[in-house]
């Protein structure tokens, strides 16, 4: 007999199969401008661009961060840096006085009021046509700044450009399931950055024209998530979002399961709340892939992976139970194992060719990243792993929003 | 203009439902591979009970000492299991249900004629017929089928007949009103014509099994006494 629970799990699965077909036929279709690199000429006349560095304690990797901007391939006569110190109570001010003096950095510091106040500031007095932001835990690579700002330059109605993310000199399972993930997101992104579905242009080097902020207003605090809501906000009003793919951007990941909580907790908090303010733009041909796709299957991938993890939990639990009866009652004679009683359910074979699609997608993305397109250890860890504990920051970002309204801390 | 690429979405619907359609003959491929040795089983079960049929006929003409050791069908008692979880996860239920009827027919001559055997010949056994329903979640059931077929398993000479009281079989009625078998008290058993209902522990069952070979013995060396 078929019970609720298996036609939900055959709708979910279906939609979850339908997602990743999708983004394989886009990645398969798109795949000519996916392996092509940008390429511009010598002779470009480079704008001028304002990158803000907002900071709150981040006295480790501030340096690192300022310095990897000041070894950026770019004009520096057309590149400005502003770094803003948001009342951090360690010693970020004091170690960012090492570039007191330098050319086009300003060291500006302030009344801690959060990340998009500190950015505001330096939106409300920037004279460059384009601006972006650099988390301060974040480093780029020289050519990153060019091929991002070329984006724009190859194409006039361009409003922000994010490039791809990649994790600092993974280390262990837990960085390394991370390095995987964001090396799947790279051709997603790039799939949905061609359909214009982006939903959010990342604090790790996001660029803007300044006419998005001169025309939308400026960040919000948008549950803590201003890359987000600023990305909604765009796409609602049809302003153009791009990645540039192969241009990288390395951010340092959380290495325990405590900070990576955190994070994940305050971007899925983030999503479903400003996918909740912004309900009324959602399943509306009018706003495009965004409004039709992109937001519909991060609310589904919640979906699914709260349900997904309370099947299997229940599986789990019953199979013990089941054990220890059968232990129990039998004075703890095993009984007869036998393949017969495997069961052969089409969503088995629905669960491998999705875990298959997932693979091709690393794989893809490895490639793209120029490392060696093979499978690793951290596959495994991340497929029978990751998306169990991510379940966890996920039931916790449904239950503040359901019923605690608690707002999440920034770590 | 809003792009929207209603063409890709519906060429990844058409591969998505491909993709599912495959899965669903896949999973129906290895159901029916499972019925087909659910069948095998069956057809060898019947040629055994047909085979062991044919040594008792012979029976007045040769000595018990002729009687093959072989005469039990081994995969009688497993194809019980096999069938009722058949039954809860395979999709071809009518199938597996006319199958149980079948192996409900077996099981009854198996044990007329192992019980004649033992009789005549005095192979050292015991019976327990079980009765027990598959259609109310009956959990004790569950249970009893476990403690049964540890038992088996523990005692060789043991032979467990199971009834399920849903089987729409006249000869299993006619099983229920000879040992007076109520849907009410499932599950059921009956070890030396005594009906016990409710669940019985291994232990329990185990006192009662070394009881019916202990009077099967009595039973054999009054006999030669007698003689």
């Amino acid at each position: 007999m078929v019970s609720i629970s298996d036609i939900i799990s055959y709708v979910l699965t279906f939609f979850a199969l339908y997602v990743q077909v999708f983004f394989l036929l886009m990645v398969f279709k798109t795949r000519e401008q996916i392996k092509k690199n940008t390429s511009f000429p010598p002779d470009v006349n480079w704008p001028a661009v304002t990158i803000m560095v907002p900071c709150w304690n981040e006295e480790e990797t501030i340096v690192k961060t300022v310095d990897s901007l000041l070894a950026v391939d770019y004009p520096k006569d057309k590149l400005i840096i502003k770094v803003v110190d948001d009342g951090s109570t360690d010693n970020t001010w004091q170690v960012i006085q090492k570039f007191q003096g330098v050319m086009n950095v300003d060291l500006i510091r302030k009344e801690n009021g959060g990340k998009h106040t500190a950015m505001n500031l330096i939106i409300a007095t920037a004279t460059t046509e384009y601006i972006g932001n650099l988390d301060a835990d974040t480093f780029i690579e020289p050519n990153t700044l060019k091929k991002t700002m070329w984006q724009f330059l190859s194409d006039k109605d361009m409003m922000a450009v994010s490039p791809a993310i990649v994790i600092h000199e993974p280390k262990g399972f837990l960085q390394k399931a991370q390095d995987l993930q964001f090396n799947m997101f790279i051709p997603l992104k790039k799939v949905l950055s061609l359909m214009n579905g982006i939903h959010v242009t990342q604090g790790q080097f996001s660029i803007y024209r300044k006419k998005v902020f001169d025309d939308l207003g400026p960040y919000k605090n948008a549950h803590r998530t201003e890359d987000l809501e600023i990305a909604y906000r765009m796409q609602v009003n049809g302003y153009k979002i791009g990645q540039c793919h192969d241009a990288f951007v390395h951010t340092t990941s959380p290495n325990t399961l405590k900070d990576l909580y955190k994070q994940r907790l305050r971007w899925m908090y983030g999503f479903i709340n400003n996918s909740y303010d912004y309900r009324r733009y959602l399943f509306k041909s009018k706003y495009g892939v965004f409004s039709l796709f992109t937001v519909p299957i991060g609310l589904l991938y919640i979906v699914t992976t709260l349900f997904g993890t309370a099947v299997v939990l229940f599986g789990i639990g019953n199979a013990l139970y089941h054990l220890v009866s059968r232990l129990l009652v039998t004075n703890f004679h095993t009984g007869e194992i036998s393949f017969f009683f495997v069961n052969a359910r089409p969503l088995i074979f629905i669960y491998i060719v999705l875990i298959l699609f997932f693979i091709i997608m690393a794989i893809i993305g490895k490639k793209i990243r120029g490392k060696k397109p093979v499978p690793d250890l951290s596959f495994i860890f991340f497929f029978l792993f990751f998306n169990f504990i991510a379940s966890v920051w996920l039931f916790k970002a449904v239950y503040n929003t359901l019923v605690t309204r608690k707002e999440v801390a920034w770590r | 203009m809003t792009y929207i690429p209603w063409k890709n979405y519906l060429i990844a619907f058409v591969i998505t439902v491909g993709i599912f359609s495959t899965a669903i003959y896949l999973s129906n491929y290895f159901g029916n591979k499972k019925i087909d040795q659910l069948k095998s089983i069956q057809d060898k079960i019947a040629i055994d009970i047909l085979s062991s049929e044919t040594q008792f006929s012979l029976l007045s003409e040769l000595s018990c000492k002729n009687i093959s050791d072989s005469v039990y069908s081994p995969e009688l008692g497993e194809l019980g299991g096999k069938l009722e979880w058949s039954q809860k996860n395979l999709v071809a239920t009518e199938e597996v249900s006319s199958l149980k009827k079948y192996y409900a027919l077996l099981q009854i001559k198996d044990y007329l004629l192992a019980k004649k055997i033992s009789e005549r010949c005095k192979v050292k056994s015991a019976f327990i017929l079980y009765f027990y329903t598959s259609a109310d979640n009956c959990r004790v059931c569950e249970k009893q089928s476990l403690v049964l077929a540890a038992l088996s398993q523990k005692y060789p000479e043991l032979r467990t007949y199971s009834f399920d009281y849903s089987t729409d079989l006249s000869a299993v009625a006619a099983m229920l009103q000879i040992y007076k078998v109520k849907d009410t008290e499932l599950p059921a058993l009956v070890i030396d014509d005594e009906l016990l209902t409710g669940f019985h522990s291994m232990d329990d069952l185990e006192k009662r099994v070394q009881e019916s070979f202990k009077l099967q013995e009595k039973a054999s060396t009054g006999e030669k006494i007698n003689k």
